[in-house]
This record gives C-alpha cells, structure tokens and sequence, in this order.
C-alpha cells in the first residue's frame, strides 16, 4: 500500500492546483462582471476619454497655431496624459470603494472567504478595464493629434511611438492600481480623491522643481514612462519605480484587507 | 444662530475638513519653506516677493475639499446598518426651512474657509520669514494681498460647495476643481486659447494674490475678485434654486 501513497499524493496536489486555479478563475470573473456593471466605471471612462481627446485637440490646435517647434503628433496627442491620469485615479478609488459604500463586502467575502484571492482578483480585474481604457485613451489622444496637425506633425519613428504609447498606458493602469490599493484601505471615496488628486496634480508638481527625492514619487518618475520631457529617470527606471510603488501600495493594501474587519 | 452653530458643529465633527486644514496647513508652508531656503544665497529680496504667495494659491486645495465635503457630506448614503439613509434628510428635519439651512450652511463655509486661510497664510509667510531671515521681504506693504488670499479661498469655497450643490456627489467637484488648482490649469491653457478664459472665476480670483499672470488681459486685484465673486454669486444662485426646489 505504501507503494501507492506517492501517486495519491500527487494526484491529490495536482487536484488542488486546479481546484486553486478554479478558485482564482471563477474569482476574477466576479470582480471583473461587478466592476463591468458599474456606471460609476462607465462614466469615468466616458468621461476621461472625452476630455482627453478634446484636450489633445485643443493642444494640437494651439501647437500649430504657434508653430514653434515641429511637435511630433505623439508628443502633443500624448499630453492630456498629465490630466486624463485624473480619471484613471478616479477609476481605481471607484472600483475599490463600491465595495463598502453598502454592505457589499459582507457578500463579497462570504462568497470568496479567501482574502488574498479576492484581493488578487480585484486587481487583475481594475488591470483588465484599465489597461483597455488606457490604449484607447492614449491611441485617440494620438490619432486626434495627427489629424489636427496634419502635415505639420514631425514624424516620430514607430518605434518611438510604441514605446511611448506603451508607457503611457502603463502609467495609467500602474496608477489606477496604485489608487485603488489607496482607497482600499480608505474606504471612503472623497477622502481618497481628495488626497490622490491633491498628490498627483498639486504637492507633486511643486516638489518636482523644489526636491531632489522628487524624482522617486510616483507622478514625477512615471513622466518618465510617457512624456516627451522625461522625469529625471531613463524609461526603464521610469518602469520599475512605478511598478514598485504600485506593487507596495498594493501590498499594504493587502495586508490592510487581510486583517481588518470587513 | 443656533442654525451656524448646528452647522459649524457638523463641520468641525467630519474627519475629512480636519485632513483639509491640515493639507491647507503644511502644503503651502512647507513648498514656501523649500521655496525660501533654495533661494536664499541669490537675490533674494527681487525674487522673493511672491514666495509664499504662490504657494498659498495651491493650499486654496484645503478650501476646495472643505465646501466639497461640506455639501457631500450631506448627500452620502450611509450603508445598509442605517437603511441608506442620509444627514440630509435628518439635518431638513430639523431645519425645516431650506433657505435658513441653506444660508447657516454657507456662512460656516465661508468662516471656516477664513479662519483655515488666515492661520494657513500666517504659517505660510512666518515660514518665509524664517526661511529668508533678514533677507525676507517687509510684511507690512503685503496687508492687502493677505486679504486677497483670504478671500479667495474663501471664494473657493462657496464656488465649491455651489458647484456641489448640483451634483450631490464629492467626487466630480473634487476632480474638476483640484485638476484646475494643479500648476498648469486648463484655465491657464484656456486663457491662451482666448482672452475671454481671463474671466473665469480662478483666473480673475488670482489676481488678488500674484501679479504674475501671463494673459492678454490686464485686471487690477480688486476687478479680479469682483468677477470672481459675481461668479460665485451667480452659481450660489443657481445651487440655492436647486436646492429649494429639488427633492432632498
């Protein structure tokens, strides 16, 4: 019998993993349909895909207005990154704090009593909607961009172009993470918007000039990811700062989640 | 009086209006600080004039979340313990006469945006002061734009509590108003599209407190926060209509 032991074992392992995997699979798919049914979510992503494309308009116009330097399409069409980043936190606090502005946890946990996989799930899940949200943000702003500019646009190389495309959009879905793991441990949603915003849009820039640890914030470091001007660090710099305080940030909040009281 | 009061306590009870003074507080003091010490060794006196000044244009931040919070903290459905309810329905039940509610809400807005600004700017310019030593400007010449600084948070905050009024939600105000305070506007960017963006309620505001704006417009302080106020004036207006008519 002792023979047999080892193969029941691993067949037993092996019906964990997938049991695991199930667990994981069927998890994801209940954030992503909760946060799919959300008009909040909708909205915000109407919202900021409008106002990036008529800001990409507006800078493009105001570019071959004045005519200046020869903007390249993409730098102009990615711009209204700086602002469309708004949303962007505004979609990550929204899709943490739906949970507890009823009593949605309760629910929640009592059909994923897991923490750790809901958590999991509830990230992949904001990462599924915000990465798609982010290239379309980005790819319009751009596309915006070069037919207001028309011939005037100087040519940015296609590899260029997808890099820069590619670390805008990841900044964006970096920092809806980075948000939602804020307003996770929060809960509250004002109180969220209020700090993220006044972070990213008022005490960063004004560190940016002043401090030399600015360089390492999350806003000032991911210019790096998608601005023409840069934030002081090379690209991949730029990549791995962010990612590391979205990935901390998301840590804490999963330490915060799995401790306290629902 | 009893009405102010019952809204003064509400405000000073929120968490939120208490994080406000504190971010109201410390932001502009402490970017005044860095401000102040880098430039300490240059020429001082001609470049420290607006030092302070321009930061305490970025700390009207803790005005906005305070009329935001003010007005959303009414409408904040409080979960499913207190069957969805919200403060409104409590605070209409004992205030039954919307427009006295509507005015106590407004008055302790505007006091508490004052006093926030005024500690916030005595922070700010002692910070400066200390900063600079002896290099530091003559506060006494600056009286006026104190008062300017003053008055435009307090003017941001009622135009934020207005704007919250329609909404009845903190989170669009909030990112509307703060993405506008962050250092280039879309008004500012506007305001290169065409002249007319000059009038917009925090372009004009600003004038009370720096003279350096780059526009196509010249306003002196006091136009400036007159349009600002009629601007506030007009959308109050508004706000109050809403709020008189529309069910709580």
């Amino acid at each position: 019998m002792r023979g047999g032991a080892r193969p029941a074992g691993e067949v037993r392992a092996a019906g964990a993993r997938r049991a695991g995997a199930r667990e994981a699979r069927r998890a994801l798919r209940a954030e992503l349909l909760k946060l799919l049914t959300l008009p909040a979510v909708w909205l915000t992503v109407a919202g900021t895909w409008a106002a990036a494309v008529a800001l990409a308009a507006a800078f493009a116009a105001a570019g071959r207005r004045g005519g200046a330097a020869a903007a390249s399409a993409l730098d102009v069409g990615l711009a209204p990154v700086g602002y469309a980043q708004a949303g962007f936190i505004v979609l990550g606090v929204v899709a943490a704090v739906s949970e507890y502005g009823g009593g949605q946890i309760r629910t929640t946990l009592a059909a994923m009593p897991r923490r750790a996989v809901r958590h999991g799930a509830g990230i992949a899940a904001l990462l599924l909607v915000a990465v798609p949200a982010a290239v379309v943000v980005c790819v319009s702003g751009a596309a915006v961009a070069w037919l207001v500019l028309g011939g005037a646009a100087g040519a940015a190389g296609g590899g260029r172009a997808c890099a820069a495309v590619a670390g805008a959009v990841g900044y964006l879905a970096l920092t809806a993470v980075l948000a939602g793991a804020v307003a996770g441990v929060v809960r509250r949603a004002v109180p969220a918007v209020a700090a993220l915003l006044g972070h990213y849009f008022i005490a960063g820039p004004l560190l940016r000039d002043r401090a030399a640890f600015a360089a390492w914030l999350p806003d000032t470091a991911g210019l790096g990811m998608w601005s023409a001007g840069g934030g002081g660090l090379g690209a991949a710099a730029a990549w791995g700062v962010v990612a590391a305080w979205s990935a901390a940030a998301a840590a804490v909040s999963l330490a915060v989640f799995v401790r306290r009281e629902a | 009086m009893r009405l102010l009061r019952a809204e003064l306590s509400k405000l000073v009870s929120l968490p939120s209006v208490w994080t406000a003074f504190a971010v109201g507080l410390l932001v502009p003091s402490v970017i005044a600080y860095l401000n102040a010490s880098s430039m300490r060794g240059r020429n001082a006196q001609a470049a420290g004039l607006d030092v302070g000044f321009e930061e305490l244009g970025f700390g009207v931040i803790a005005a906005i979340i305070l009329g935001v919070v003010a007005v959303s903290s009414e409408y904040a459905t409080e979960g499913e313990e207190s069957a969805g309810g919200r403060q409104i329905t409590a605070s209409l039940t004992a205030a039954p006469s919307r427009g006295g509610f509507l005015l106590a809400k407004i008055g302790a807005v505007a006091l508490a945006a004052a006093v926030m600004s005024a500690v916030a700017t005595a922070a700010t310019l002692g910070a400066v002061a200390f900063a600079l030593a002896d290099a530091a400007p003559p506060m006494g010449e600056e009286v006026p734009r104190m008062l300017g600084v003053v008055v435009y948070w307090v003017l941001t905050a009622l135009l934020a509590s207005a704007i919250t009024l329609l909404t009845r939600n903190g989170i669009v105000p909030l990112a509307v108003l703060i993405l506008n305070t962050s250092v280039v506007s879309v008004t500012f960017l506007l305001s290169k599209v065409t002249p007319l963006a000059s009038y917009l309620p925090d372009m004009a505001g600003a004038r009370m407190i720096t003279s350096r704006i780059h526009s196509s417009v010249e306003m002196p302080p006091v136009v400036g926060g007159l349009v600002m106020a009629a601007w506030v004036a007009a959308l109050l207006a508004v706000g109050a209509a809403v709020f008189l008519r529309r069910d709580a």
